[in-house]
């Protein structure tokens, strides 16, 4: 505008023809920028599709845009769309720089007339949680610069973001493999164990030496013995509150029992997880006898082992139902794995469990400085 | 970032920017800042081109910058020093800290500057020169200009958004869809632009503000009113055109074909000085001036019967007491354009006392009856002219040639029709028509020179020596000055007249004619195969296109940079070209001339468009205002009702204040925590408070954790603390 005006000023004064050419130029420029910026604007449509149910925190996941030009002429060009979700900023950052935030974003250069695109951004939680992602906000200058056109979309939708997971230091998992215990279940299925699961009638193709000739010379055929699947070792994770615990050392703990979970889950071992609430400073007494919510017994199902993740994905949003699950003492919790969300104390209970505290993530799991920072970096926990 | 955008973005910004600097040299005819600034400009491209599209680059260090910026400015201003300022002296500066500029392109932000700077330099060009040269640039420059900022607004987006954009999944415009934007946008505005150019009212407000710029002086050059002798560099050489002549019948049908030339008067000189070897004018005849409104004519009387016409273009007419050229004997003038003129009766010779400059078209007509010698007698003026005697000798032994008594008290005009014949043939042996100049020594008459030493010279010499000769024994003579239309285009049937085709003749009085000017012949004395071989076309290729590129001047000349008041009329008719002149106030076509009504309507014209503007940026800026208040609203609610929820609010509010107040607002794109980290380096103790405040407002908002009185007032205090604390002692 003020270019304009200088424009103006001059050609008056100079009676410069071809400035005055420049000037209706200038003209020009802003009626044109007003119109196509908004006209472009008026057909376009936007949905979000994250493609997924659930994210990992500090792991990069794709969020898709559409982006649909209903207009029959024209194309909308140089297209900004922003997330306006007043949380993301602080649980949401880029993974091309990570520790730095900004407010998601993406870029769509084109949309054609009576055409779609697809534009897609790269995030990194940064929080466990349900992140609420709502409104969008598209706009654009295009093509000169001089006026911004937005328009806004409702696109409610809640995406879960669990906790952090680390790869487990390799000296780690082999001790835990090896606290582990066996036969505490019995198994469930045909396999190549030690135990045997049944009998059956002999086929052909059996080894003779599976044939049970008691039971053979019993009856007038032969029968061979079915042996167990092996059944897996078993561990317990516990976390344990404390209320002294700084919100950062509560989300060192929970990243630690989550790759915790992971790391033995992908061993095949049997892990189930319970969470022991802080205790009240005027409730003392024998720590064995105090009880730990179970959150899942151990199980090697993998649907079973996910739910694991959404619970400690969900710990601060539920507490009530952590607390109304199957609550057990936690001398039933053998072998077990117990992190501290605060300092350590393990006096006077599960002297057997290895304790570690949350502080303890990066000396048992490989997790880098600038993931420390990350998860440090949370809006909530700092 | 998409490296197709930002390299597409480069290869448009580094077309715009050298070329804005080149059509501001063309303008200003500085080949040395051109020579200075291009390479340069070169250099900046490659040293910070793979920054911009993700490779490794290199900028400035800040010093260098600072420093060269600081030496940019003093440079600019010393040059600048005792003149009046002007757009030349503000263009240098921005052709330098352009320069340092190029070398400081650390982010997509730096580049409008750059834009804005090359537009500028633009600006400076048609301010200058809006002739056709730069107008060619100038029409290639706006179309990439709107090219750049659509390539810019695609460049910048992308890298904002760039920390979340997955890079293979973008998908860059193709040039194609571009293009098609480009034109689109190039036609809408060309559309505004043509509207505008036509529409708006010219011959108002003109240097109100003062001249911004001293517009390359290119009028009516090759001819001179003057003629000196003895001294190099008069003659012109250049083939620029310099008017395009229409010779007319008397029925308005052109006329004219290869080979018939037409000597255009411009100046009659019949005094001779020969201790300064000058001609000049012994006595001006120029009358009153008078007004002559648009196609009218003067004189209308019909004592000479006109027998052809000169429809006349002068491409670069000169602002005032610019020569109107003509056959001789012209009788009347019709003006294209309303003007002030004035007629010298004695020379029968016009001339436009004052109008703009550029195109100016006008047409003549003349009489061919009066080139015969006539029958009667004179007396012979004894008082000889200041001419040695041995001129005087050889004009007597040329005139006794001629069979004339040059001693007798009467002569009849055919007897000095006679001697100026047998002067005029004299020159054709003997003598050698060159562009060199003769060698005069101190206190040697040029002509004397030049008729037996030398007898070499170019045209002004033959007329000089003939104009001598001939008044040396008592014949009137005198020297016409003006141009020889002999380059005739048979596609519009019109002669293009050069600076090289300006040309010296003489005129001998003949008689007297039925008027009190005479009746006069003229006499060319420069050997004629000499004049045909340096005012002929030169055929060929080049001549074509030189021939076009004329064509091509003068089309953008007479249609751009000449469009005026008259031809507004002609466009849009009387009634509504004239509604416009009197919605403004002005009435009068020589608007110069009533300051006291241009003032009010010039004021009228930029307070129409302030009122415009203002309001524009009223609703613009209550729609800001709108959008952060509700932005605000939105926060407020985000935060909560109770009171300690409103104080943790309004210390956030008064915190983005204070950032705003020490020179750093905070974008709404960025995070406050992420605004204070960046603080850190630079203003510690404020980096700490907004690091507290924005703590306390995201608990609250974010984790519905309200904050203690306690931490309420520890965070009023900080803020208490930067606001008294200089900021000095708060970073040490």
């Amino acid at each position: 505008m003020v270019a304009t005006l200088v424009l103006a000023v001059g050609a008056i004064n100079s009676q410069n023809n071809l400035l005055f050419l420049a000037l209706g130029l200038a003209l020009g420029s802003l009626v044109v920028s007003g119109i196509i910026s908004g006209s472009a604007l008026m057909g376009v449509r936007v949905r979000r599709s994250p493609g997924l149910r659930f994210v990992t925190a500090l792991k990069p996941f794709p969020v898709s845009y559409q982006l649909g030009n209903a207009n029959w002429i024209l194309p909308a060009m140089g297209l900004q769309l922003i997330e306006l979700s007043p949380n993301l900023p602080g649980r949401v950052t880029s993974p091309e720089a990570a520790g730095r935030r900004f407010t998601p974003a993406v870029f769509v250069e084109r949309v054609g007339p009576r055409r779609s695109t697809t534009a897609r951004a790269m995030w990194l939680a940064i929080r466990r949680g349900r992140l609420e992602l709502s409104p969008m906000r598209i706009s654009t200058s295009f093509p000169f610069g001089v006026t911004l056109k937005s328009a806004r979309f409702e696109e409610p939708m809640t995406l879960l973001v669990r906790p952090a997971v680390f790869k487990l230091r390799g000296g780690i998992l082999d001790a835990l493999l090896a606290a582990g215990r066996q036969g505490d279940r019995t198994s469930t299925s045909i396999g190549m164990g030690e135990e045997i699961f049944g009998v059956r009638e002999y086929s052909p193709g059996d080894s003779p030496r599976r044939i049970a000739w008691r039971p053979s010379a019993r009856g007038e055929q032969l029968i061979v013995r079915q042996y167990a699947s092996p059944t897996p070792r078993t561990m317990w994770v516990v976390l344990q509150e404390h209320d002294q615990a700084s919100a950062l050392q509560r989300e060192y703990a929970i990243a630690l029992v989550s790759s915790l979970l992971r790391g033995l889950s992908e061993r095949s071992m049997a892990i189930g997880l319970a969470i022991v609430p802080s205790r009240p400073a005027n409730q003392a007494g024998n720590a064995t006898q105090r009880l730990a919510s179970v959150i899942a017994k151990p199980t090697t199902v993998g649907a079973s082992i996910e739910r694991l993740f959404d619970a400690l994905a969900l710990l601060d949003e539920s507490p009530s139902s952590v607390r109304g699950g199957t609550r057990l003492p936690l001398s039933a919790l053998r072998p077990a794995v117990v992190v501290h969300a605060g300092s350590i104390d393990a006096s006077g209970y599960m002297q057997a469990a290895r304790h570690w505290s949350g502080d303890d993530l990066a000396k048992v799991t490989l997790v880098t400085d600038e993931e420390l920072e990350l998860l440090g970096s949370a809006e909530e926990v700092s | 970032m998409s490296s197709t955008t930002a390299a597409a973005y480069a290869r448009a910004v580094h077309i715009l920017l050298p070329l804005s600097v080149t059509a501001y040299c063309t303008a200003e005819r500085d080949l040395a800042l051109a020579i200075f600034a291009l390479p340069l400009l070169i250099v900046g491209i490659r040293m910070t081109r793979p920054a911009m599209i993700g490779d490794v680059g290199a900028t400035l260090p800040a010093w260098v910058v600072n420093t060269l910026l600081t030496v940019a400015i003093g440079f600019a201003i010393f040059r600048a020093l005792g003149k009046p300022l002007d757009v030349a002296s503000i263009a240098l500066l921005v052709v330098l800290v352009m320069l340092v500029k190029f070398g400081d392109r650390r982010s997509p932000r730096d580049e409008p500057q750059l834009i804005a700077l090359g537009s500028f330099l633009a600006v400076a060009a048609i301010l200058t020169d809006p002739g056709f040269l730069v107008g060619i640039q100038v029409v290639v420059f706006f179309p990439l200009l709107i090219l750049t900022v659509m390539r810019y607004q695609l460049y910048s987006g992308q890298s904002r958004s760039m920390p979340f954009m997955d890079a293979a999944a973008i998908q860059p415009a193709s040039r194609s869809h571009l293009v098609g934007a480009v034109t689109a946008a190039t036609v809408g505005c060309l559309v505004v632009a043509l509207g505008v150019f036509v529409l708006i009212p010219r011959g108002i407000g003109e240097k109100y503000f003062g001249q911004w710029a001293t517009p390359v002086s290119r009028s009516m050059t090759g001819f001179t009113d003057t003629v000196q002798l003895g001294r190099s560099g008069l003659i012109s050489e250049s083939p620029t055109v310099v008017m395009n002549v229409r010779f007319l019948s008397m029925g308005n049908d052109p006329i004219g074909n290869l080979g018939m030339s037409y000597y255009l008067r411009g100046a009659v000189l019949d005094r001779y000085e020969p201790q300064t070897g000058s001609w000049r004018r012994a006595r001006e005849g120029w009358g009153t001036p008078f007004d002559l409104g648009a196609n009218e004519a003067f004189p209308a009387d019909g004592r000479l019967e006109p027998a052809i016409g000169q429809r006349i273009s002068v491409r670069s007419a000169v602002a005032e007491r610019m020569p109107l050229f003509s056959l001789w004997r012209p009788v009347q003038l019709v003006s294209n354009h309303p003007a002030k003129y004035s007629l010298d009766a004695a020379a029968m010779l016009w001339r436009r006392e004052s109008g703009r400059t550029g195109v100016f078209e006008y047409t003549v007509w003349s009489s061919t009856s009066e080139v015969t010698p006539d029958d009667s007698t004179r007396v012979v003026n004894p008082n000889a002219p200041a001419v040695t005697e041995r001129i005087r000798m050889r004009a007597r032994e040329l005139a006794a040639a001629a069979g004339v008594d040059v001693d007798q008290p009467e002569r009849s005009w055919s007897d000095d029709d006679k001697i100026a014949t047998m002067i005029r043939d004299s020159f054709a042996s003997g003598f050698r028509y060159s562009f060199d100049q003769p060698n005069v020594g101190v206190g040697v008459d040029p002509i004397e020179h030049f008729l037996f030493e030398s007898r070499t010279g170019h045209c002004e010499y033959f007329a000089s020596a003939m104009v001598a000769l001939c008044q040396s024994v008592g014949v009137r003579a005198r020297i016409v000055t003006g141009y020889v239309a002999n380059e005739f285009d048979d596609s519009d049937m019109s002669y293009t007249v050069r600076e090289d085709d300006a040309h010296a003749w003489v005129e001998v009085q003949v008689g007297t004619g039925q008027r009190s000017e005479g009746r006069w012949r003229r006499f060319d004395p420069t050997p004629s195969a000499d004049l045909q071989r340096i005012h002929d076309q030169e055929p060929g290729m080049v001549a074509r296109v030189t021939q076009w590129f004329d064509n091509l001047e003068f089309l953008w000349n007479r249609s751009v940079v000449s469009f005026d008041q008259g031809a507004q009329t002609r466009l849009l008719g009387p009634s509504m070209s004239a509604s416009w002149i009197s919605w403004l106030g002005q009435r009068s076509p020589t608007a110069r001339q009533q300051r006291g009504r241009i003032i009010p309507a010039v004021m009228t014209g930029v307070m129409v468009f302030c009122v415009v503007a203002g309001i524009g940026l009223t609703i613009e800026a209550i729609r800001q205002v709108r959008r952060r208040s509700s932005r605000a609203a939105e926060r407020a609610d985000a935060v909560g009702t109770t009171p300690a929820a409103r104080e943790s609010f309004s210390l956030y509010e008064s915190m983005l204040a204070l950032l705003k107040q020490h020179g750093h607002p905070k974008p709404d794109w960025r995070p406050p925590l992420d605004h204070a980290q960046g603080l850190r380096s630079d203003d510690r103790g404020l980096a700490q408070a907004a690091r507290h405040v924005s703590g306390l407002f995201y608990a609250v908002r974010f984790g519905r954790v309200e904050p203690t009185p306690a931490q309420l007032e520890e965070a009023w205090s900080l803020l208490r603390a930067v606001t008294k604390q200089p900021r000095k002692d708060r970073t040490e």
